[in-house]
């Protein structure tokens, strides 16, 4: 590859990370680059020069943006939307994964000697946590390479999309279906112990996952404001060194001469420049960003994504078990009242989502919330989750004492029920989602 | 003289759709028809080009197609449409009255003394 493919590269690659540019735009981009830095260096311009002059004239990164987002005014909703869902999906893959991990840990661990429940929780999540930091982290490299090599905004294509619904819920299953079973096999005690094990560390991951999340988010934020504030570096051509005396006739001329050859004056005057003082090119036109901070807009916005559904999701289940409780005294039994369970929990979780939007597109020309914004909303919504999550928790032996026994089977059975729907049908929503999405973003000619 | 961005911005779509009127194009064609028309003195910002072209192939008026160029890199290609056709006749128009309009304040004005 020679210099210039690799400057040309570098340009394309830091197009990606943008809102509003879709590959088709970028490829037509580099084309019309390509085709002025030919016909600039047959002009007597070298590679370097050529490829300065020609990515000034199509014009810095945030104008770009900016004009797409005037043509395209969805895309960076669609675009976030993108991310999101691939954060949800991604994040229950990693948890589902790492709770089979947990399970097996619990099991290993009371089979060599560890009998006490607490003991046992604690290895547990101690087990799961490790697993999930290095799972993120191998997913972050394996997405950071595949993101570089293919320099692509839309990395997951409509197969992609559904494996990944699938082996979500295949995951899940795999979690449940050994537990179910062992219940029957192994000896009672021993289920209990080895079951509250994993309750309490479930327990500890529901409480601390949202702040960790939260923490994520205010960092990623920070470092994004750094990342832009890097990259839309533009040169002016203004820090020039002076020159004098005979350099300066020598300058006219050598300005002249570029003019002369279709440049700009201010162009003229910046290669003219370049050349008699020897200072390097403003190699800042396209800043060098480094990989981790290339992509920490997809990352941030894959964040934004769990922290969103966790909240939607257990709000929902808040206000849905609430609703079952409400209904059971109201009369209602049965497969109705897991249908009415079922309905409120949907018309909230989506209630929320087309409000959250709503929001957010009347503001989306922010690209990213500041730090502390970050932390308020994130904060906001982690104790949302953490609350509605408690509550929920200890409305179940709240209710155990004041119902009779079939009262309390049939409200815990219709939750259980809309959770299992829930649960089942959901990934593949997601997948749905994310297959609308990218077949948006993906129109004809991407190819390089 | 360079033409104000604002005037620059307005003319677009009826430029675009004027070269396309010529015959199908690409977008670095387009510039150099824009450059070599008004002397150079139309400084279009090459990358804002495409946004235009893409608004004016979302509102029906011109369709794209792809073809690969000599240096063997696939080059996406405009074509004006019959609804492009008659949003120039109308653009036309519209230029017309403005510029008839300004022609004669324009040529009043030495009678004033």
């Amino acid at each position: 590859m020679s210099e210039l493919d690799k400057r040309i590269e570098q340009w394309r690659t830091d197009l990606t990370t943008s809102e509003t540019l879709g590959n088709s735009d970028i490829h037509e981009l580099e084309t019309h680059l390509r085709e002025e830095i030919a016909k600039l260096t047959t002009s007597g311009l070298s590679d370097d020069e050529a490829f300065v002059v020609a990515s000034r004239r199509l014009g810095n990164k945030p104008a770009l943006e900016a004009e797409f987002a005037k043509a395209h005014p969805h895309r960076r909703l669609a675009h976030r939307l993108y991310w999101m869902v691939i954060g949800v999906l991604g994040y229950y893959l990693l948890l589902h994964v790492t709770s089979i991990a947990a399970w097996g840990t619990a099991w290993l661990g009371y089979a060599a000697g560890v009998r006490t429940w607490q003991h046992l929780a604690v290895v547990t999540a101690i087990v799961r946590l490790a697993l999930f930091a290095a799972g993120s982290w191998f997913a972050l490299r394996c997405y950071t390479s595949y993101a570089q090599s293919t320099a692509r905004n839309v990395p997951i294509s409509i197969r992609a999309s559904i494996f990944l619904a699938c082996a979500v819920l295949a995951s899940w299953w795999i979690g449940l279906l050994p537990n179910v079973a062992l219940d029957r096999i192994v000896p009672h005690e021993c289920y209990t112990c080895v079951y509250s094990a994993q309750c309490w560390a479930g327990f500890g991951w529901g409480f601390m996952m949202p702040f960790l999340l939260v923490a994520a988010l205010v960092v990623l934020s920070v470092r994004l404001k750094r990342a832009t504030g890097q990259t839309s570096v533009v040169s002016d051509g203004k820090d020039r060194t002076r020159v004098t005396g005979e350099m300066q006739s020598r300058l006219r001329e050598e300005i002249k001469h570029l003019t002369a050859s279709g440049l700009s004056a201010d162009e003229a005057s910046l290669i003219a420049h370049h050349r008699l003082s020897d200072t390097g090119l403003p190699r800042a036109e396209f800043a060098e960003a480094p990989p981790h901070q290339l992509h920490a807009n997809h990352l941030y916005w894959m964040v934004v994504g769990i922290l969103g559904y966790l909240f939607v999701s257990w709000v929902g289940t808040l206000a849905s078990s609430a609703w079952a409780w409400l209904g059971y005294a109201a009369g209602v039994r049965s497969v109705w009242l897991v249908l009415a369970t079922g309905t409120v929990h949907v018309a909230v979780s989506f209630l929320i989502v087309v409000l959250a939007l709503r929001r957010r597109a009347s503001r989306a020309q922010t690209t990213v919330q500041r730090a502390w914004i970050s932390l308020g909303v994130g904060l906001f919504a982690a104790i949302g989750i953490v609350l509605s999550w408690w509550v929920i928790n200890s409305a179940r032996p709240f209710l155990y004492r004041r119902l009779s026994e079939d009262g309390f089977l049939q409200i815990v059975g219709a939750w259980r029920w809309v959770g299992f729907g829930w649960t089942m049908l959901f990934p593949f929503l997601l997948a749905g989602v994310l297959i609308v999405l990218t077949m948006r973003r993906m129109p004809t000619a991407c190819s390089r | 003289m360079a033409v104000s961005k604002d005037l620059v911005a307005a003319s677009a779509a009826p430029m675009i759709l004027s070269i396309l009127a010529e015959g199908d194009s690409y977008g670095y064609a387009i510039i150099k028809r824009v450059r070599e028309l008004s002397g150079g003195q139309m400084a279009w910002t090459d990358g804002m080009l495409y946004p235009v072209l893409h608004r004016l192939e979302r509102q029906g008026l011109v369709e794209s197609y792809a073809q690969t160029s000599e240096a063997g890199r696939k080059r996406k290609y405009y074509r004006l449409r019959k609804q492009g056709t008659k949003a120039l006749a109308k653009h036309r128009d519209q230029w017309m009255l403005v510029h008839n309009a300004l022609q004669q304040l324009w040529e009043r004005t030495p009678c004033l003394s």
